[in-house]
């Protein structure tokens, strides 16, 4: 669900220089951070730093709602995953392919305010790196994507197991009424929290004003949250029913991503 | 004026406008020491909500770097819960009473 105004459009168009300058510094640090690892593939410091830089372009791509981003960016950090958790060992293949992975959201935050730049030979090539990452974290969904004729898109129907856990993605924006309404987004937070596990959570400072022109009782708070769980898009999007009217929320999840939960648990 | 600057035990609403008076006068008067990093304890926070993690936030967009030298359990938890744990930064971070991390 997501709730757009112009309100809205203004705080993405003030906060997105700062979010593609940050983002270009996270990504020049992985390019680094991977010649680094050629040269020393057990140093583990390297990898978690490499994970983190990766999660954080996701974690603020997700704030702006930046989904083609946090989509892509979402499998490489899977990736990244195993290999922190020793079950896949960088090779120099991997590390190509991890460079030409971050080529690629280096094009997707450059040309995130402009759609018209994904051109279908660049949606092919991230579908192309998209496989060869699943090829390596999840040989079964890779063979399938293959076996069923192309690239997952935003329109894929993959079900999810019924009544499972599922990781939903959260991006809420607060508006600036939030605190002077008595609401928190650290309660919503914390409530989010206890209906299950979270794998991720991050707030956007970017979203914020310099202390020097902050109101301090404006909220300009925003997160996005990753949020294993076996509650329903009702249950995650009731944390919010106290401040739907002054907030913007996107619930996503992500095997259904770009369709609507069918209320059938 | 000391090194480093002390949160106030209730960092929320309540107290955001003067909170945040007190750290942009002391942030000022530090910047206009040149020193490399201030140093922000939260030693003494025991309230504390988004508005008040909103204060360093805004802090974090200013030109000066800032690191987070100690921190109370309901700080901390606070950070975590909303995605602030990265100024949980063990490097600079003293650890207090409570959690620890070898």
């Amino acid at each position: 669900m997501s709730y757009s105004s112009d309100a809205d459009q203004d705080f993405i168009a003030q906060a997105m220089p700062a979010f593609i300058s940050e983002a270009a510094e996270q990504i020049e640090a992985i390019e680094t951070l991977l010649l680094e690892l050629e040269e020393q593939p057990d140093n583990r410091e390297l990898l978690d730093s490499l994970f983190r830089c990766a999660h954080t372009v996701k974690g603020s791509a997700g704030i702006f709602g930046l989904n083609r981003v946090v989509e892509f960016t979402h499998h490489v950090e899977t990736l990244l995953d195993k290999m922190r958790d020793g079950d896949i060992a960088l090779t120099p293949d991997i590390s190509t392919l991890l460079l030409q992975c971050n080529d690629q959201i280096k094009f997707l935050v450059d040309t995130a305010a402009d759609e018209g730049a994904d051109t279908p030979e660049q949606k092919s090539d991230r579908a192309d790196l998209v496989t060869q990452l699943q090829a390596l974290t999840d040989p079964a969904a890779a063979a399938d994507v293959v076996s069923t004729g192309g690239a997952k898109t935003d329109n894929t129907t993959v079900q999810t197991p019924e009544g499972g856990l599922r990781i939903w993605t959260i991006s809420a924006r607060f508006g600036p009424e939030t605190f002077r309404n008595g609401m928190d987004p650290l309660s919503i937070a914390r409530y989010l929290r206890d209906m299950g596990r979270v794998v991720s959570v991050r707030c956007g400072s970017e979203t914020v004003p310099p202390l020097v022109n902050l109101n301090p009782e404006s909220c300009y708070l925003s997160f996005f949250m990753e949020l294993e769980t076996t509650a329903n898009r009702e249950d995650i999007e009731g944390a919010f029913s106290f401040v739907l009217d002054d907030c913007e929320l996107d619930v996503v999840a992500p095997e259904t991503e770009g369709q609507r939960m069918a209320p059938c648990d | 004026m000391s090194d480093r600057f002390e949160l106030p035990s209730e960092l929320n609403i309540y107290s955001a406008l003067e909170s945040r008076d007190a750290l942009l006068t002391w942030v000022t008067a530090q910047m206009a020491k040149a020193k490399g990093y201030l140093e922000i304890s939260a030693r003494d926070v025991v309230e504390v909500d988004g508005s008040g993690l909103q204060l360093l936030a805004a802090l974090s967009n200013m030109e000066q770097t800032w690191h987070l030298v100690e921190a109370s359990e309901p700080f901390a938890e606070a950070c975590r819960t909303l995605g602030f744990g990265d100024w949980l930064d063990p490097l600079y971070l003293k650890s207090h009473s409570g959690e620890s991390n070898p």
